[in-house]
């Protein structure tokens, strides 16, 4: 069917993630911190979709509360256009048949004590699968193969592989549950650049052949620039600019964005001024302002004023700022 | 010449024998220079950094080599205080993960006083007074807070330009740093790049880099060995090793990279680092070079150098 192609598998409107402050066994929580503050976002099959951003802004607590990790809070979600019912007891059950998570650090989402069939076959038994041992078996090599092991590796015990061989047995468990969205949470940080460009590699391929939809969570922008082919630029819980990967990273509207991209060490270019000073700030200060007034090299008097409303280009370009770079 | 190796090797003790873990290393580090060490995990890059500083586990590991000089004097007749009056003064080193290489239990301030008092025998106000102005020197603005910090109420960066400030305290000649921003974001990371880059320049100190990541080497250093399976295979200035690169290892290394306004397939290099129990015979890198003969695994290849400056070499005679 044609008009699926470009209909979002997933949708969020005003998706909203709180974490309680200071909530013990018989305390309320004094105040909740909204590390992910009211986010619009779209994904379509088969492309790969980049969220990206520095660390504590929100975007892989983001992707957990997709797969139900951390609960949310408050916003909508859309599964193929049908609203999804956040409120039934079994949510989380539910959102995990379509959607499914592959965590940064192998070592630690693997059991030490499985072997790969058995690690491999389980998420099959989680999601209801009811078939011959010869079936399970059959599905089990299959995935693997896809991933490029093979049966040899049935019986072994994760610690018997290198980083990137586990990582693809990570992304071998979810293959054989079809799931028609990935949240992949900074996948190859922790890997050799060698490896960790075979695992991009193969993640592309998949996601061509399954028509899988990715989130793909990265704060390395040069992998986005190859890979994705939508971008969303996160800072402290606010997307700051979304849109296409080439018009987003040739012509960034947002001034954090420019920092990020000016950040990047590149071969063959000499030493740039730095970007940006300080950090992300701390999460006192959420209002409705622009969130990076107080690191933004282009602030104005306006951006401590007037509340931010989003920008629509042409090009399918979105962002929040009062003064776009040209 | 403050460091200077020559044909060296390095040993641990494993059931009962010795496995060679890296060899033929040479290596000079004069005033000023900046050197980088690039490879894949477990291609000896760290080992080679803690040799230099003597940290290696007396007993359990062996160093040889036809010359090992560290300000002139050979290695050897060091004796362990010797070593501690080097680390310091000429040698500091900054490690990857901050949170294990600070004291959790003392304030940022006070460790940096420690080394302060050790290293330049600063005491009372004096010693205050500089401790804060090295923490200032870093690029922080709070500096009374961040004196009084224990390392685990601060950031990453924070945490990071603590470790600097501590080990650029004593005025050493040479930093050693082992992959000093790769837990850090971009935008940290550049920060503290150019700060190590600063005080390089200011103080002509000599930097010894040691990263995976070739868009960091080329941004920070003047000339680079390329590391694999305890070799090095090429090594030469950074810009005529990293834009014309001989070797095939170094040529993987450089298309696994994906690049800014480049859509291309990124290649990736197949395989992994053999450990060093099975080093292949001939050249170590035969088994995944996709340039490979029959005579490469016979024949043992070690760095000679090439063109007309004898500076960019490269170890492998195919290419």
């Amino acid at each position: 069917m044609p008009s699926t192609d470009f209909d979002p598998v997933l949708s969020l409107r005003n998706w909203r993630v709180c974490y309680p402050l200071g909530k013990g066994l018989w305390k309320k929580a004094r105040s909740f911190l909204p590390a992910v503050d009211g986010v619009d976002l779209d994904l379509y099959p088969g492309r790969i979709h980049a969220l990206v951003g520095e660390s504590g802004c929100g975007k892989s607590t983001l992707g957990s509360s997709l797969v139900g990790l951390t609960p949310w809070s408050g916003g909508d979600l859309f599964i193929q256009g049908k609203a999804f019912d956040l409120t039934s007891k079994n949510a989380p059950d539910l959102l995990r048949q379509t959607v499914q998570m592959i965590f940064q650090d192998s070592w630690s989402s693997l059991n030490p004590r499985q072997t790969v069939f058995e690690l491999l076959a389980e998420p099959l038994a989680v999601h209801g699968f009811k078939g011959q041992n010869g079936a399970l078996k059959e599905l089990v090599v299959q995935a693997l193969e896809s991933v490029g092991l093979d049966s040899s590796a049935l019986n072994r015990f994760p610690h018997a592989f290198s980083g990137g061989q586990r990582q693809r047995i990570c992304i071998a468990r979810v293959l054989n549950l079809k799931p028609r969205v990935l949240v992949c949470d900074e996948i190859v940080s922790a890997l050799d650049i060698s490896v960790g460009a075979q695992i991009l590699e193969l993640l592309r391929s998949l996601t061509s052949q399954h028509q899988m939809s990715i989130l793909f969570i990265t704060h390395d922008l040069a992998t986005v620039e190859n890979l994705a082919s939508e971008i969303s630029v996160a800072y402290m819980g606010k997307i700051v600019e979304s849109g296409p990967v080439e018009k987003v990273m040739s012509k960034p509207c947002h001034p954090y964005t420019q920092a990020l991209l000016n950040a990047m060490p590149r071969m063959g270019s000499q030493i740039r001024p730095i970007p940006l000073s300080g950090e992300i700030p701390t999460w006192e200060e959420c209002d409705d302002l622009c969130r990076f007034r107080k690191r933004c090299p282009q602030v104005q008097n306006n951006c401590h004023q007037v509340a931010l409303a989003c920008t629509s280009l042409e090009s399918k370009q979105n962002f929040y700022c009062h003064f776009p770079l040209s | 010449m403050l460091i200077s190796v020559k044909n060296q090797s390095i040993s641990f003790a494993q059931n009962r024998s010795w496995v060679k873990v890296t060899d033929h290393i040479n290596l000079n580090l004069s005033e000023g220079q900046t050197l980088g060490i690039a490879g894949e995990s477990g291609c000896g890059k760290s080992i080679t950094a803690s040799s230099l500083m003597g940290l290696l586990p007396q007993g359990k590991s062996r160093v040889e080599a036809d010359e090992f000089l560290i300000t002139g004097k050979c290695v050897k007749s060091y004796t362990e205080s010797d070593w501690r009056v080097l680390r310091g003064k000429i040698l500091s080193m900054v490690f990857q993960n901050p949170m294990t290489a600070l004291n959790p239990l003392m304030k940022s301030g006070k460790q940096i006083e420690e080394s302060l008092h050790l290293h330049l025998g600063l005491s009372g106000s004096q010693k205050v007074r500089q401790a804060k102005n090295l923490i200032g020197q870093m690029g922080i603005e709070d500096v009374d807070r961040i004196y009084t910090s224990y390392p685990w109420e601060l950031s990453g960066g924070l945490r990071q330009r603590i470790m600097l400030a501590l080990a650029l305290a004593p005025n050493p000649r040479v930093l050693i740093a082992d992959e000093p921003t790769t837990a850090l974001d971009v935008t940290v990371q550049a920060q503290i790049l150019s700060l190590i880059r600063d005080h390089q320049k200011q103080m002509g100190m000599a930097l010894l880099l040691i990263t995976h990541d070739l868009g960091v080497m080329a941004q920070m250093v003047d000339d680079v060995l390329i590391a694999y399976a305890g070799q090095i295979v090429e090594s030469g200035p950074v810009k005529q090793v990293l834009t014309q690169p001989l070797h095939p290892y170094t040529k993987g290394l450089i298309s696994s990279i994906p690049r800014l306004f480049q859509k291309k397939v990124i290649q990736g290099i197949p395989g992994r680092v053999p450990s060093p129990e099975d080093f292949p015979e001939g050249c170590r890198f035969a088994p995944r070079c996709s340039r490979a003969q029959l005579s490469c695994s016979s024949l043992t290849y070690i760095l000679e150098p090439t063109g007309t400056d004898f500076r960019h070499s490269n170890a492998c005679p195919l290419a």
